[in-house]
């Protein structure tokens, strides 16, 4: 404070930085009668923050011993805690520094996608390739270049991040008719069905396919952000309400590497790797099957999040980064490239097909979206119907969304894009 | 076909205690509980009998932990997997339980040296004093999940493969020589 300064500027000497106390507090303190050091502390919290004092006291002190007119050890200290000594800023910093200041989540083709120059955009922990823009192209520009190569000749996505939950046991068909919106007890082995998810409100809160793998075996596929809380609420219902139920879960997302192989020539890169059959008889749209793909133990599901031709081949993860470079090396000659998160959104978009996360922000429910005659048919079993009975649901939203859908394609589904205009 | 790669395909790193990437290692994660034949499948597959509460019961390169009331790992030779899992389909046949490979989806770790504690001491919540011979204790590193457990004079410690790159380097960063406790 400078030599000479008014009682105004003096009024704001700070003398303890973390509990804002000031010179004035001090004096106040010892004015109203506060004579004790103990007291004064107490009045004013000076030295009762984290640092206890370390930073302040000793200049409180001297304020409290000149404002009483006696020397400072005649006015004593307040009891000395911890911290005893100075500690440096990397011990309480710790391991969050630097590359390990956040635990980023790599899939087993992330080295690949770095050196193939992709521009990453953060997916939960994940980090996805956004787009794989070539040298002087914008990211807009690679992106139109990778839906037109998508939809004209081949993509290829990296999809592992995806969630893959197994569910397994007697009462699992029951266990998931109450977890989706749809039924999947009576999904045929051997097939996949799409399903959507609510909690308990009538809320969206996840999608994917789920496939029937045996008897009593589901593998529900979730969004990416999506695989630990859908596993952990699967979980919680199952522990916490339904403990008689005979059900197992597991978390195998990180199990298998996934690439999506997109577009018209989809088929042709699939023979070309050639071991199983992927024709149209064999594999037809909405079926997964086991067999080897150049060697490659695979799991390929006939699914398609883009409306075109295409597969999701599950390797596993040890062999997804091979995997992945004899789909790029295969596919040179079938015009293949790869694609990013964008691209798929783009392509899922332009089908109409729902996406979470991109047009569910939690305060939307099935019929918002045109499911509302799907989720209706069901059989009464399904956890959120109380909830969707409520009368706030379905009247909710009426003046708060407006869709629209493109008149000249005919491709087009039921459901046009809905937006939130709150 | 390639060979099966581990997700950092074997990196170390030598501070005051050796920091080494293994494998790939066999798991299967088991789900069942009180079922009659399950001693038996157990042994069948890792040579050991079924752990107690959160203790690993290690043979060799097999092992079998205590993961929850109704979930047991089991570890094993990466190549043995397969044949394990029908073998454990076959004895438990017509009993609810849940056996999957997830030996791709882990990293594995083994901490070396007089000061492996060290390593886990400032990186893990858990009471590493409190950690008796034989026990897995499942808490976390940092920011991930991790189970741990101490076998041939170290730790072996499992984390998910996608963050094998951020416990590597946690665990490089606790092991910086001149960082010792």
């Amino acid at each position: 404070m400078p030599q000479g300064a008014p009682i105004a500027l003096r009024n704001k000497m700070w003398l303890d930085y973390q509990n804002d106390v000031k010179v004035s507090d001090v004096q106040l303190a010892a004015r109203e009668g506060f004579q004790s050091v103990e007291h004064t502390k107490r009045y004013t919290t000076l030295g009762m923050a984290t640092d206890q004092g370390k930073l302040s006291n000793i200049n409180g002190l001297a304020v409290l011993a000149e404002a009483l007119g006696e020397e400072i050890p005649q006015v004593g200290t307040t009891t000395f805690r911890p911290p005893y000594m100075p500690v440096t800023l990397g011990t309480l910093a710790g391991e969050a520094r630097g590359e390990i200041f956040q635990p980023l989540r790599r899939t087993p083709m992330h080295e690949s996608h770095e050196k193939s120059g992709a521009y990453f955009e953060p997916v939960g922990l994940w980090r996805r390739p956004y787009c794989f823009p070539r040298a002087g192209e914008t990211h807009e520009q690679a992106v139109h270049r990778e839906v037109l190569n998508t939809r004209s000749a081949l993509g290829l996505l990296d999809a592992s991040t995806l969630g893959k939950i197994i569910v397994k046991g007697p009462d699992a068909g029951k266990f998931l008719d109450m977890m989706y919106t749809g039924v999947m007890s009576t999904l045929p082995v051997g097939k996949c069905r799409y399903g959507l998810m609510c909690n308990e409100q009538g809320f969206l809160s996840d999608d994917g396919v789920v496939a029937r793998i045996d008897e009593d075996t589901w593998l529900c596929h979730t969004t990416s952000g999506g695989a630990d809380r859908i596993h952990a609420w699967m979980e919680d219902w199952l522990q916490c309400e339904w403990w008689d139920w005979q059900v197992y879960t597991a978390n195998v997302t990180e199990q298998y590497a996934q690439v999506a192989v997109v577009g018209p020539n989809a088929r042709k890169l699939l023979q070309v790797l050639g071991g199983m059959d992927v024709s149209k008889e064999a594999l037809p749209f909405m079926q997964w099957a086991d067999g080897s793909l150049a060697g490659f133990p695979v799991r390929a599901y006939r699914i398609s999040f883009s409306g075109e031709l295409s597969y999701e081949i599950a390797v596993p993860a040890s062999h997804g980064a091979t995997f992945w470079a004899a789909c790029m090396e295969a596919g040179k000659a079938l015009g293949a490239m790869p694609y990013g998160t964008e691209a798929l959104h783009v392509m899922r978009a332009e089908k109409g097909f729902i996406m979470i996360g991109d047009e569910t922000d939690g305060t939307v429910i099935p019929q918002d979206l045109g499911w509302i005659g799907r989720s209706q048919r069901r059989k009464p079993t399904f956890l959120v119907n109380a909830g969707r009975k409520e009368v706030t649901l379905p009247t909710r939203t009426a003046g708060n969304w407006w869709g629209s859908k493109p008149l000249t394609d005919r491709s087009f589904r039921t459901a046009p894009m809905w937006w939130p205009m709150v | 076909m390639s060979d099966p790669v581990s997700a950092l395909q074997g990196a170390r790193f030598d501070g005051f205690a050796e920091i080494s990437e293994i494998g790939p290692v066999g798991m299967i994660t088991l789900r069942a509980k009180g079922l009659k034949s399950l001693d038996k499948a157990v042994k069948a597959a890792v040579g050991t009998k079924l752990p107690a509460l959160r203790r690993i019961e290690v043979n060799a390169d097999r092992a079998c932990a205590w993961m929850s009331p109704d979930e047991y790992l089991l570890v094993l030779p990466y190549a043995d997997v397969a044949q394990t899992l029908s073998a454990l389909a076959k004895s438990l046949q017509g009993q609810h339980y849940l056996a999957v490979d997830v030996s791709d989806a882990r990293a594995v770790f083994r901490i070396d040296g007089p000061k492996a504690t060290d390593v886990l001491r400032k990186l893990v919540p858990a009471d590493i004093d409190g950690l008796l011979p034989g026990e897995l204790r499942r808490t976390r590193a940092a920011q991930v999940a991790v189970a741990f457990w101490q076998q041939d004079g170290g730790f072996t410690l499992v984390c998910f493969r996608s963050v094998a790159s951020y416990v590597m380097g946690l665990l490089s960063h606790s092991a910086q020589p001149g960082s010792e406790i």
